[in-house]
Parts: C-alpha cells; sequence; structure tokens
C-alpha cells in the first residue's frame, strides 16, 4: 500500500511538472527560430527570413496603433504547420481556429499553418474569405489579446465580455482596414457576416468597438473600464 | 491505514493543484 501511494504522489507530481513545462516552454517542439523586433518566432518548418520580417513589420504597423502598444514589450509567437501542435498547446483537441493566446499565464501566441511567404494564414475551412486577413492581421489579432492580458491582468478572458476581447482585437489586427458604414447596414440587415454564431466572424464585435472608440470618443481603458454587455453594444452600434 | 490518512491530503491537494493549472491555462487560451 506505502509503495502504491508514493506511485500515485510521484505520477501526479510528474504530471503536474509536464503541465507547467509544456505551457511555458513550447520551444523543443519547434524547430526553427527568428528572432527579430519585438517579436520571438517559432516554427515547426523552415522560417523565409525575409519574408517572416516583412510580415513582423506589418504586424508591428497593426499593433502600434492601439495604445496597449509599448516599444519595450517583447512577444514569443508559435507557428503550428502540423495541426497537432496547435490541437496540443491550443487544449482544444481539434486544430480548427486560427491562433490561440494564452491569456492566463505566458502571453504566447499559437498560430496554425501558414504560408509567410505569401503573408496568408491557410484557413480551417477552405474557401474562407481571407482577403481582409492577411497572416499579419491574425498575428496582431492574437499579440492583442497578448497586450489585454498585459493591461488589464491575468484573468483577463474570465472578467472582460467575449466580444469586447475579441472585438479590439479584430479592430487592431484589421489596422482600419474597415468600413464601419458598409457593415452597419449589413449588421442593420441582418447579414450573416455581422453575426457571430453564423458566421464565426468577428465583424460585429469588431463594429461595436468601433462604435465606442470612433463615434463616441472612448479610449480603449475608459471602454474596458465600461465594459459593456453584448446586447448594449449591439444596442449601441444599431443606434448609428 | 496510518500512512493513508497522512498520504491522501498530498494526493489530493496536488491532484487539485494539476486540475487547477491545466483548467486555467485551458481557460485562458483565446481564439
Amino acid at each position: 500500500v506505502r509503495r502504491w501511494l508514493f506511485r500515485i504522489l510521484t505520477g501526479l507530481a510528474i504530471v503536474a511538472a509536464a503541465a507547467l513545462t509544456l505551457i511555458y516552454t513550447p520551444q523543443p517542439f519547434f524547430k526553427h527560430h527568428l528572432r527579430y523586433g519585438a517579436y520571438d518566432l517559432w516554427s515547426d518548418r523552415p522560417i523565409p527570413e525575409a519574408a517572416a520580417k516583412a510580415v513582423l513589420d506589418e504586424t508591428t504597423r497593426r499593433l502600434s496603433r492601439s495604445p496597449l502598444w509599448s516599444p519595450t514589450a517583447r512577444f514569443k509567437l508559435f507557428i503550428c504547420n502540423d495541426n497537432w501542435r496547435l490541437a496540443l498547446f491550443s487544449q482544444r483537441f481539434s486544430g480548427r481556429m486560427g491562433g490561440v493566446t494564452d491569456m492566463n499565464f505566458t502571453r504566447y501566441v499559437f498560430l496554425r499553418a501558414a504560408d509567410i511567404a505569401a503573408n496568408r494564414l491557410i484557413p480551417p475551412h477552405p474557401g474562407s474569405d481571407m482577403s481582409d486577413r492577411p497572416l499579419a492581421y491574425y498575428m496582431a489579432h492574437e499579440l492583442t489579446h497578448a497586450m489585454e492580458s498585459r493591461a488589464f491582468g491575468r484573468a483577463t478572458a474570465a472578467r472582460y465580455p467575449h466580444w469586447l476581447l475579441e472585438g479590439y482585437a479584430d479592430y487592431v489586427g484589421k489596422a482600419g482596414d474597415f468600413d464601419y458604414g458598409k457593415n452597419l447596414a449589413l449588421l442593420k440587415a441582418g447579414a450573416p457576416e455581422l453575426d457571430f454564431k453564423r458566421s464565426g466572424l468577428y465583424r460585429v464585435y469588431h463594429l461595436e468597438v468601433a462604435h465606442y472608440l470612433d463615434r463616441q470618443h472612448m479610449s480603449v481603458v475608459q471602454l474596458f473600464e465600461a465594459k459593456p454587455s453584448e446586447a448594449q453594444a449591439l444596442a449601441a452600434a444599431q443606434g448609428d | 491505514m496510518g500512512l493513508w490518512l497522512k498520504l491522501i491530503p498530498s494526493i489530493g491537494a496536488l491532484a487539485l493543484v494539476t486540475a487547477l493549472l491545466v483548467l486555467s491555462a485551458r481557460a485562458g487560451l483565446y481564439a
């Protein structure tokens, strides 16, 4: 009995240590590395250096428009061309997503398969319209979650509404490449692209964030302090 | 029996910490 108790205890300690190690050091799973600007970029495939630097510069251009950006902050990104890595590090056991950010512990970003040379993420659903979402968008979107976590605290994902966290990430990620009037008209017409549940797109949340930041001239910090509910935000945007 | 009583709290605590660690990491993973 004594031996089994110690085995259980040791087993649990090993599981806890392995979980911590996996969460904090995914690097051994990614063979290739590029350090450039504010970023450490890892990938499971060779990284085309010049193209990657151009994509990261484009990511910085997008992120640095946000007041949450700090020129001294550093970020870690991991590109998972093999989908099992994304499934493992996203803890979703399905890699059907553009990417994930660990907002509680490490603020590491994991992205799905990407064609860096083409500045393109390979979408989980073939045929998705990616025209307004190059790879730099996905990097900036996920890194905005990391900035949100740094600015508003580790439990940010639990303390702020989903529409606000995603809407702001879409807003920063698209860096102004968003037609407010056109999207508002689509919302009022009940278009599926402006319905997150039907399309999986964050455009409606982006519209709501743009309403508060650009129309109401609120600051990001004020908006996160006010944290309107999804229903309030929808009603406010529809009132424009 | 005495050993059970001594070690069960440690096993419980470690299991709880592991579960909390993994669940909170999962909860913080934002798409």
